[in-house]
């Protein structure tokens, strides 16, 4: 799927503020910064070589790294910039589901809907 | 009413546009047309046409041919607009930009539906308070819509779709997503909607 945004500055910031506080990021996205995948990737690479790489310490370091990262990324303006509109585009979980007809028994409708499974009248 | 923010708003508009837009058959017109009945019962409702169409079975609705027949502190709708306003035709013919310029001015809410953004004269969304409702829209049809509403079209199909889930006994097509409100409302349909209202173009010549 391709996604296309248009925003101005005044539209980045808002949004960047906004993610940042309502919606929890992965730290694996940390990793969308080149020079941080690259030093992540060479050192699983590194283990796995000697077929170390489920051993507990590997994988504490491993999780470091990617603490260390993900700091980093977030104290890097333009790339913060970047994983807030990427977490705002995934994450926006702020819509409200608003139903302003409830479904009641006297509801002729509703009855055969519940009865007919692909649901709906035809006449929409 | 208060539970829905983008209901609440719209009751309380004077004048603007309300943009209905999904792909055929997901229940634009009887959604805006509830909507209408909804927000504003009491507010004459005009259908603009140069079409000649029975509309007997819209109660209280009068046909129009012309903008400036519309009276002040209507609500106008447009069925299907492209046919009516081509797509870009505001940059060769000025009726609609003449006529939405001074909708303010009249206190007309103009309604319209259409399937895709891409097939619409974008001086709809210029000029005044423009709403869009977005229903269901399938995914071939979302690869050719504007940039600009196809990322609020993708959010509507995946919040319509989960609302669905949630409330089985709703029906589907009632769904709207309102993305300026980031709110997803199922509209109660007008009881006197019928088949044939939703086909009412049937034995209109393209």
């Amino acid at each position: 799927m391709t996604v296309n945004i248009s925003t101005d500055s005044e539209t980045d910031r808002l949004v960047s503020l906004r993610a940042s506080s309502q919606v929890p990021l992965p730290r694996e996205i940390a990793l969308c910064e080149p020079r941080d995948a690259r030093r992540y990737f060479n050192r699983l690479a590194f283990y796995e070589a000697f077929g170390l790489s489920e051993h507990p310490l590997v994988e504490l370091m491993n999780r470091r790294t990617l603490d260390a990262a993900m700091a980093s990324a977030v104290s890097r303006a333009s790339h913060a910039d970047r994983v807030t509109h990427y977490s705002a585009w995934l994450g926006r979980d702020a819509v409200r589901v608003v139903a302003l007809h409830r479904p009641s028994r006297d509801d002729p409708e509703a009855d055969d809907r519940r009865e007919d499974a692909g649901g709906g009248t035809q006449t929409w | 009413m208060g539970e829905s923010e983008a209901i609440d708003y719209i009751s309380g508009m004077e004048h603007g546009v309300i943009i209905a837009v999904g792909s055929g058959k997901q229940g634009k017109s009887c959604s805006l047309h509830s909507l209408i009945d909804l927000c504003w019962p009491h507010r004459p409702v005009y259908m603009l046409d140069p079409m000649e169409y029975d509309i007997s079975m819209f109660p209280g609705y009068r046909r129009v041919s012309d903008p400036n027949d519309i009276p002040v502190g209507s609500v106008a709708v447009i069925e299907d607009v492209n046919r009516v306003f081509h797509s870009r035709g505001s940059g060769k013919d000025a009726t609609l930009q003449r006529w939405l310029g001074i909708i303010s001015h009249k206190s007309t809410v103009v309604c319209i539906t259409t399937q895709s953004m891409a097939g619409t004269d974008i001086e709809f969304v210029r000029s005044q308070d423009a709403v869009v409702m977005c229903k269901r829209m399938h995914s071939e049809d979302l690869a050719f819509e504007r940039p600009e509403f196809r990322m609020n079209q993708a959010l509507a199909n995946i919040w319509i779709e989960r609302a669905v889930g949630n409330n089985p006994f709703l029906d589907p097509r009632s769904w709207c997503f309102f993305p300026r409100f980031n709110e997803c409302v199922s509209i109660p349909k007008v009881p006197w909607w019928t088949y044939s209202n939703s086909h009412m173009l049937r034995d209109v010549r393209a």
